[in-house]
């Protein structure tokens, strides 16, 4: 590798006794990159980021920040700057002091500790609260102190725990475009943890996808959106339609897939490891179902609506498919009753086919 | 939104129920008859003579001036302000760090332990207390064995009959109550302020010097207070520990009752303590809240 990663973590272990909080994880992150780690709780995503930061020391393997072995160093000594979850405002320091404390810690002196303070609050739009005390901020208003207290330091990365879980839904979505719009601005490396899947993909550059303190799989939002590597990254990431399978013959690039009574499926080859004669799950996402007529006949086949649910922009379709049932999202109003005999199909390239047991690439 | 209210504004709960205000009237009618009317007898009695051996209603000031105008009463009051805030400052010099270290450094399950240690004194009556430790420090006694022992010493130490020995004495029946206090203010600092303080790159002095001791500067006031008033009353160890030679002013009242029988001079004595403790309270609440928690303000 020629270019410096910001963060690498080599097989990465935390053991708390006999509990694996994370276990064997290695990636990257790129100078300027936003790469979030997402994963429901206890999946090891905070205890990642903390060891990052320096709060948790790794039971096993290393961490470097900017090519530097920084394993065991403390906090204080790290080129990272965290963003905490309820944002650990000093209570007793006014939002300028708050905003002025990496400076002064560092020896910065009062007059370039002022200026700077005023632009970093600037920066997250928040100019003239300096005077202000923590308690008398809403929480989007702390949130965003708690932002320019680490942003003011300059750090080589920043490190952000859930730092929209506490806002409400309307702000947070809002916040999260802003968050990101100022991460480009800036070019700032940002390592973000998040269990909000909708989040993360609106977010970053890259999403590592983690599970029982194991990395599932990382990638570009629309990579492990589309092509994921495991059932459980396919499930996580949004509704999936899922049957199981066996690959019954690999030409060119597609693959097809015997369903048992849905009959033969085909799906892109997407990696190495197609080979035939292996058991598959074939994923299908709701919203690339299509009802009525059309296609090239490859992926289709008949059931019977059994729920039909209008939600505004789109209606919910559940249709039982011989012995399997699968969920449709099709935008517009409700074009179908309950009861009625439907032709579903849907595009081979919206096929995705997924290793039975995870790691079946090395089968 | 889990927005946190300012602190110290503790919501009132929406009284519905009328009949939780006679659950006040016990109190209420205990404190009237038992305490509000001692005190204001207390402090009428302090301007009355004594004549004949007899309380009597003739108005005078006499009680107070003796305080200005005799040396030694005057003497006995400085010494036991100074010994009063000698004790909070010692009290807290030791009752600090221990507290810190239960909140910060004693593992979880060793907490319970340290937290009956601390308490467990008060199980023994304080004046039983004071006794045990006459044993301790007496010329004869353990501490100056084991120090002659060690070859330290060739002659015993005159601790005790000294206020040396009744501040011993009363530091350590005070250092539980300094103690707790501390511990719960220690306790309710949120500990990721720590860490945010640690990942801009405080070590620990400035952690602790930023946050940690501007965040508990509450609970050392409350805790002074308490110490200095229970200190600046206290005739118990001076008595049993401290001897004759250095006398604090609530001996005075105590030999004004018991020794000349003279009422009215121990009430305007005690008029006088009680004035001095609530103006030390009046200004340590006053401080409190001007020092919010003790911040500094950045310009």
């Amino acid at each position: 590798m020629t270019e410096t990663l910001d963060v690498e973590l080599s097989h990465v272990t935390k053991r708390y006794g006999d509990v694996v909080a994370v276990d064997d994880v290695s990636f990257g992150v790129y100078p300027g990159e936003f790469l979030t780690l997402l994963g429901p709780s206890g999946s090891g995503k905070t205890t990642i980021l903390r060891m990052v930061g320096g709060f948790e020391t790794a039971t096993a393997g290393n961490i470097l920040i900017k090519g530097v072995p920084m394993t065991h160093d403390p906090p204080y000594r790290r080129d990272t700057s965290m963003v905490f979850q309820d944002y650990a405002l000093f209570p007793h320091k006014t939002v300028g002091e708050n905003v002025a404390f990496g400076l002064k810690m560092r020896g910065v002196p009062a007059d370039a500790r002022r200026r700077r303070v005023q632009e970093a609050l600037e920066l997250v739009n928040l100019p003239g609260v300096a005077h202000r005390m923590p308690s008398q901020l809403s929480g989007g208003q702390r949130q965003r102190v708690a932002l320019a207290r680490s942003l003011v330091v300059q750090p080589a990365v920043l490190l952000l725990d859930e730092p929209l879980g506490a806002l409400d839904a309307q702000i947070r979505k809002q916040v999260q475009i802003e968050l990101k719009a100022l991460q480009r601005r800036l070019g700032q490396t940002f390592l973000y943890v998040t269990h909000d899947q909708e989040e993360a993909m609106v977010i970053s550059d890259r999403i590592a996808i983690l599970r029982d303190g194991r990395l599932e799989q990382i990638g570009a939002p629309q990579e492990v959106y589309e092509r994921p590597a495991s059932r459980f990254v396919a499930g996580f990431l949004g509704e999936c339609n899922l049957l199981t399978g066996t690959i019954t013959e690999v030409r060119g690039d597609t693959v097809a897939v015997m369903c048992g009574r849905l009959g033969l499926l085909r799906a892109p080859a997407t990696g190495a490891w197609v080979r035939p004669g292996l058991r598959v799950w074939i994923g299908v996402r709701p919203e690339r179902l299509q009802i009525g007529d059309g296609g090239d006949g490859a992926n289709t086949v008949h059931g019977r609506i059994r729920h039909a649910v209008f939600a505004g922009t789109v209606t919910r379709y559940t249709i039982t498919v011989e012995d399997a049932e699968v969920t449709a999202v099709v935008l517009g109003r409700k074009g179908h009753g309950v009861g009625s005999d439907v032709r579903v199909w849907w595009d081979v390239a919206d096929t995705m086919v997924i290793p039975e047991a995870h790691g079946g690439e090395a089968t | 939104m889990n927005a946190k209210p300012p602190r110290g504004h503790v919501p009132l709960p929406v009284s519905g129920d009328r009949w939780a205000w006679w659950f006040l009237v016990p109190i209420s009618v205990w404190q009237a008859v038992f305490y509000a009317s001692s005190a204001v007898f207390l402090v009428v009695a302090s301007f009355w003579t004594m004549k004949d051996y007899r309380l009597t209603p003739i108005w005078t000031l006499h009680n107070y001036a003796v305080f200005f105008t005799e040396f030694i009463y005057y003497k006995a009051y400085v010494t036991s302000l100074v010994f009063a805030v000698t004790t909070v400052a010692i009290t807290i010099l030791v009752a600090y760090p221990f507290a810190y270290a239960l909140v910060f450094v004693v593992p979880k399950r060793w907490l319970g332990v340290a937290l009956v240690a601390v308490i467990a004194p008060f199980w023994t009556n304080y004046l039983v207390r004071a006794y045990a430790w006459q044993v301790i420090l007496a010329n004869n006694g353990i501490l100056n064995y084991l120090l002659i022992q060690a070859r330290l010493i060739t002659e015993p130490l005159d601790i005790l009959y000294t206020l040396v020995a009744a501040r011993i004495g009363l530091v350590h029946f005070l250092l539980a109550i300094m103690t707790l206090i501390l511990y719960t203010t220690l306790e309710g600092i949120d500990k990721n302020l720590l860490e945010a303080a640690g990942d801009l790159g405080a070590g620990r002095l400035r952690t602790f010097l930023e946050v940690i001791l501007p965040l508990s500067s509450g609970g050392l006031v409350a805790g002074a207070m308490f110490v200095f008033v229970l200190a600046f009353a206290d005739f118990v160890s001076p008595a049993v520990l401290g001897g004759q030679a250095q006398r604090v002013f609530p001996q005075l009242v105590v030999d004004a009752v018991q020794w000349t029988v003279n009422w009215p001079q121990a009430s305007a004595f005690a008029v006088i303590m009680v004035a001095t403790i609530l103006l030390v309270v009046g200004l340590f609440a006053r401080w409190m809240r001007f020092a919010g928690f003790g911040r500094t303000v950045e310009r």
